[in-house]
C-alpha cells in the first residue's frame, strides 16, 4: 500500500480524465481512473479510494445510477464523493432537490459538487478541503 | 160464492194453490201432510222424514230448527239449501211454526219454504259488482260517516268502516278533522243532485292519492235523501305521468336552451322549428333570420346539408368550417341527421360544436411547447459548452505543465487537447446553427412509405458491415399525405442510426434492428426497435432534451432526437418510446392524417 491518499476519477471524456489525473498527481495524490460507471464501481470496490470524483452525464449508465450503487456497498458508503459535472447546479445535489433526483430516501447526499468547467487550482483546493493533504495520517 | 164455500176453498184449495212449499211434520220429523207445490218440487213424501226429503240426508241435520220449534215452542226462520227431486239445489227461506194443542203440546210443525235463490243471486251479483269495480265506492250517512265501503276503498284507505262506528269520509279519504270546503256529498244531501269534485287525499300509508269523486243521492220511497253514494276514480297515475311528462319537457327545454352546442331542428317541410341560443352565438344569426332549411346554405358547407337530406341521412364532420353572419370562418365540429320514426321522416337536426376555444388552446399549447423546447435547447447548449470549456481548460493546464517542466510530450498532449476541443466546438456550433435556423418544412402530397424505403436502402449495407441485422417491413406504398418527405427522412435516419448504435454498445451478439411501417385508422406509424443496450431512468428523462448524448462526447451532438421531435411536432404527430435498461428500445412515430398540415394550395 502506498502511503498517500488514493482518489478515483470517473469521467467518460479521456481529455478530462487526463486533466484531472495530472492535476491531482501534481498535488501528490495517488490517482486511479474509470471511463464509465461499471468500471468505476469495480475499481472502487478493489481499491477502496479515499475519495471519488464522479461525472454525471455518461453513456450507458449515468453518474447518478453509479452513485446509488456505490452507496449501497457498506465498504463504500462512507467514502466521500465529489460530483464534478456540467449537469445541474450545486443546489441540485442538496436537500429536497437531491431527494427528487435520486428517488431513494436511504442514499446520503454527496460530499460536494463542482460545476464544469473547473480550473486546476480550484479543483485541487476543493479536494484538499474534503480529505486533507495527500499524506495519510500515521497509524491509519 | 157463499161464505161457507169460501171457507171450504180456503181450507182445501188455498193450501194447494199458494205458491210456497208447505209441509206438516210430526215429532218424529216425518212429513204427515204437504201441499201440491211441495209435492211437485220434492216428489213423493209419504212416510219419509223431512231431512230425507229436503236434503237427501240419511240422518237429521246438526242444527235442527224443527227440534227447536218442538222443544221451545217458538217460530223460527232460517235459510237452507234444499235439494229437489231432480237433485237441483235451491236456496230457501224456511218458516217453522209450531202447532200447539189446547193442553200446550206441540204435535206438529208447519214448515213453509220460499225459494229465494233468485234474490240471493241478484244480491250476490250486486255485492260482487260493488266490491270488484276498480273505483272507490262508499255509502255515506248524513253525518258523512262511511256506512259501507267496497273492497277497493278498504284496501287503499284502510278497513275501519261500517255502521255508526264508521269513520267520517274526510278522515278516511284525507286524514283531516273536518269536511272539505267543496264537499260533493254535502251538496248531494242538500240539493238531491249528483255532484262531482276533484280531490287529493292520503291513503293509509299517507301517500298522495288523486281522485275524481261523484256523489249521488240515494233516496227512500218518500223521496228523501237518506244516503249518498260516492264513487271515486283514482287518477294518481295519470297525475304522476302528467307531472313526469311536464318535468321531462322542461328538462329537455332547459337542456336545449342552455346547451353549449348549437342545435337547429327543421320540420319535415324544411321550416326551422328550433335555433337555440348557442346556435345564435356561434353563427351570429338571430333565430328569426333563419326560417327555412334553405337559409342554412348561407352558413353550412353545401355538401354537409346535401349529405343529410339527400344522401345517407346523416353526416359528421369532425373538423369543419362554417360561415358566420359577419363572414368570419368559424371552426366547428358538425353533425347532422334526419329525424325518423315509424311513419317516416319528420324533420332534421344539426348540432354545432364550437371549436374556436379548442383551436386557440391547441395553438397556445404548440407555442408553449416550442418555448419549452427553446429553454431545453439553451440548457443543453450550456451543458455542451461547459464540457468543451473543461476540455480547453484541461488542454491549457497540460500545456502549461509541459512548458514548466520543459516536457515536449506533455506540451504536445496539451496542444492536441486544445485542438480537439476547438474542433468539437466548431462542429457543435454548426449543428446548433442548423437546428436553431431550422429548415422550413416543405409540405407536399407524397407517399409516406417513400422516405422509409430510402432509409432501408441507405442503412442496410452500413448495418450489415457492423454486424447488425436490419429487418424492414414497409408497405410498397401508402395513400399520399401532406408531409415533408425530407423531414421524415431525417427523423427515420436518426431513429435507425440510433438503434444501430445502441446495438453496437450492447454486449449482445445477435444484433437486430426492426423497422416497421403501417397505417391503421388514418394514423401512419413508423416503428424502430432494437435489441441493444436500452435506457435507464435518467436517460429516459433526458431523452428529448437537446445535447444529451449517451454515445460519448466524441460521437454525437445529442441533437438527433430533438430534431426528430421538432419535425414530428410540425406534422402534428407524436413520438413515443419504450425501453428498459439492457432490453433494447422501441421508438414510434405516429402521424394522424386528420392533424397533418394543410397541403399547399398551389405548388411553388
Amino acid at each position: 500500500m502506498s502511503d498517500t491518499k488514493t482518489i478515483l476519477i470517473v469521467d467518460d471524456e479521456p481529455d478530462i480524465l487526463f486533466f484531472f489525473t495530472l492535476t491531482l498527481e501534481q498535488e501528490g495524490y495517488t490517482v486511479i481512473s474509470a471511463g464509465n460507471a461499471d468500471d468505476a464501481i469495480r475499481r472502487a470496490r478493489e481499491a477502496l479510494p479515499d475519495l471519488i470524483c464522479l461525472d454525471i452525464m455518461m453513456p450507458r449508465k449515468s453518474g447518478l445510477a453509479c452513485y446509488k450503487t456505490l452507496k449501497q456497498f457498506p465498504e463504500l458508503r462512507g467514502t466521500p464523493v465529489l460530483i464534478v459535472s456540467a449537469f445541474g447546479q450545486p443546489q441540485d445535489f442538496k436537500g429536497e432537490r437531491f431527494r427528487t433526483i435520486i428517488q431513494d430516501p436511504d442514499i446520503p447526499e454527496p460530499s460536494g459538487y463542482l460545476e464544469k468547467p473547473v480550473k486546476a487550482p480550484h479543483f485541487a483546493a476543493v479536494i484538499r478541503s474534503l480529505i486533507g493533504p495527500p499524506e495519510k495520517e500515521s497509524g491509519s | 160464492m157463499s161464505q161457507s164455500d169460501l171457507h171450504t176453498w180456503f181450507l182445501s184449495e188455498l193450501f194447494d194453490q199458494i205458491p210456497m212449499k208447505i209441509a206438516v211434520i210430526n215429532r218424529d220429523l216425518k212429513i204427515v201432510r204437504a201441499n201440491r207445490h211441495f209435492t211437485e218440487v220434492f216428489g213423493d213424501w209419504s212416510g219419509r222424514r223431512c231431512y230425507d226429503v229436503y236434503k237427501d240426508r240419511a240422518s237429521r241435520c246438526e242444527h235442527c230448527n224443527a227440534e227447536r220449534a218442538f222443544t221451545e215452542g217458538i217460530s223460527c226462520v232460517s235459510r237452507e239449501y234444499m235439494t229437489d227431486k231432480e237433485g237441483a239445489t235451491h236456496y230457501y227461506l224456511v218458516h217453522m211454526t209450531p202447532l200447539r194443542t189446547d193442553d200446550g203440546n206441540i204435535p206438529f210443525i208447519v214448515e213453509i219454504a220460499i225459494d229465494v235463490s233468485q234474490i240471493v243471486n241478484v244480491q250476490q251479483e250486486y255485492e260482487l259488482l260493488f266490491d270488484s269495480v276498480p273505483n272507490y265506492i262508499t255509502i255515506l250517512d248524513r253525518d258523512l260517516r262511511v256506512v259501507q265501503a267496497n273492497r277497493a276503498f278498504r284496501e287503499v284507505f284502510g278497513n275501519s268502516v261500517g255502521g255508526a262506528a264508521g269513520d267520517f269520509c274526510y278522515r278516511k279519504y284525507k286524514q283531516q278533522d273536518s269536511p272539505c270546503g267543496n264537499c260533493p256529498a254535502l251538496k248531494a244531501f242538500e240539493t238531491g243532485k249528483v255532484n262531482t269534485a276533484t280531490m287529493k287525499g292520503l291513503d293509509k300509508n299517507k301517500e298522495a292519492v288523486h281522485y275524481v269523486v261523484t256523489a249521488s243521492p240515494l233516496t227512500n220511497d218518500r223521496g228523501e235523501v237518506v244516503n249518498v253514494m260516492e264513487i271515486a276514480t283514482d287518477i294518481t297515475l295519470v297525475r304522476t305521468l302528467e307531472a313526469q311528462l311536464e318535468q321531462a319537457f322542461k328538462l329537455q327545454e332547459t337542456a336545449i336552451a342552455s346547451s353549449f352546442d348549437g342545435m337547429i331542428i327543421a320540420g319535415p317541410h324544411g321550416g326551422i322549428l328550433l335555433f337555440n341560443k348557442s346556435a345564435e352565438d356561434i353563427t351570429g344569426y338571430a333565430s328569426g333570420d333563419i326560417r327555412v332549411f334553405d337559409d342554412l346554405r348561407a352558413i353550412f358547407p353545401e355538401n354537409f346539408l346535401w349529405a343529410i337530406w339527400d344522401e345517407q341521412g346523416s353526416c359528421v364532420l369532425p373538423d369543419a368550417t362554417i360561415q358566420s353572419k359577419s363572414g368570419e370562418p368559424v371552426p366547428v365540429r358538425l353533425s347532422g341527421t334526419i329525424l325518423k320514426n315509424g311513419n317516416g321522416v319528420f324533420g332534421s337536426a344539426i348540432y354545432i360544436h364550437d371549436l374556436r376555444k379548442i383551436k386557440q388552446l391547441e395553438s397556445e399549447k404548440l407555442v408553449a411547447e416550442r418555448l419549452a423546447a427553446v429553454g431545453q435547447t439553451v440548457a443543453g447548449l450550456a451543458h455542451g459548452i461547459k464540457n468543451i470549456l473543461t476540455g480547453l481548460e484541461g488542454g491549457l493546464f497540460v500545456m502549461n505543465s509541459g512548458l514548466r517542466k520543459a516536457d515536449v510530450d506533455m506540451i504536445h498532449k496539451g496542444l492536441s487537447m486544445l485542438e480537439s476541443n476547438i474542433e468539437r466546438i466548431t462542429h457543435f456550433v454548426k449543428e446548433f446553427l442548423s437546428f436553431a435556423r431550422g429548415r422550413e418544412p416543405s409540405v407536399r402530397l407524397a407517399d409516406p412509405a417513400a422516405p422509409a424505403h430510402e432509409i432501408v436502402e441507405l442503412y442496410k449495407d452500413a448495418a450489415k458491415k457492423e454486424g447488425v441485422r436490419l429487418d424492414a417491413s414497409v408497405p410498397e406504398s401508402l395513400p399520399p399525405a401532406p408531409i415533408d418527405p425530407d423531414g421524415i427522412h431525417t427523423c427515420l435516419a436518426n431513429l435507425v442510426s440510433n438503434a444501430i448504435d445502441a446495438c453496437l454498445m450492447s454486449d449482445n451478439t445477435d444484433h437486430a434492428v426492426t423497422f416497421k411501417v403501417w397505417e391503421r385508422d388514418g394514423v401512419i406509424c413508423y416503428e424502430v426497435s432494437d435489441n441493444g443496450i436500452g435506457m435507464d431512468y435518467e436517460v429516459k428523462k433526458k431523452l428529448f432534451t437537446s445535447f444529451f448524448s449517451t454515445k460519448g462526447s466524441h460521437e454525437g451532438t445529442g441533437l438527433g432526437l430533438l430534431v426528430t421531435r421538432k419535425i414530428i411536432q410540425e406534422h402534428g404527430g407524436r413520438i413515443t418510446f419504450d425501453s428498459a435498461e439492457g432490453r433494447g428500445a422501441t421508438f414510434r412515430i405516429e402521424l394522424d392524417r386528420a392533424r397533418l398540415p394543410a397541403p399547399p394550395q398551389h405548388q411553388e
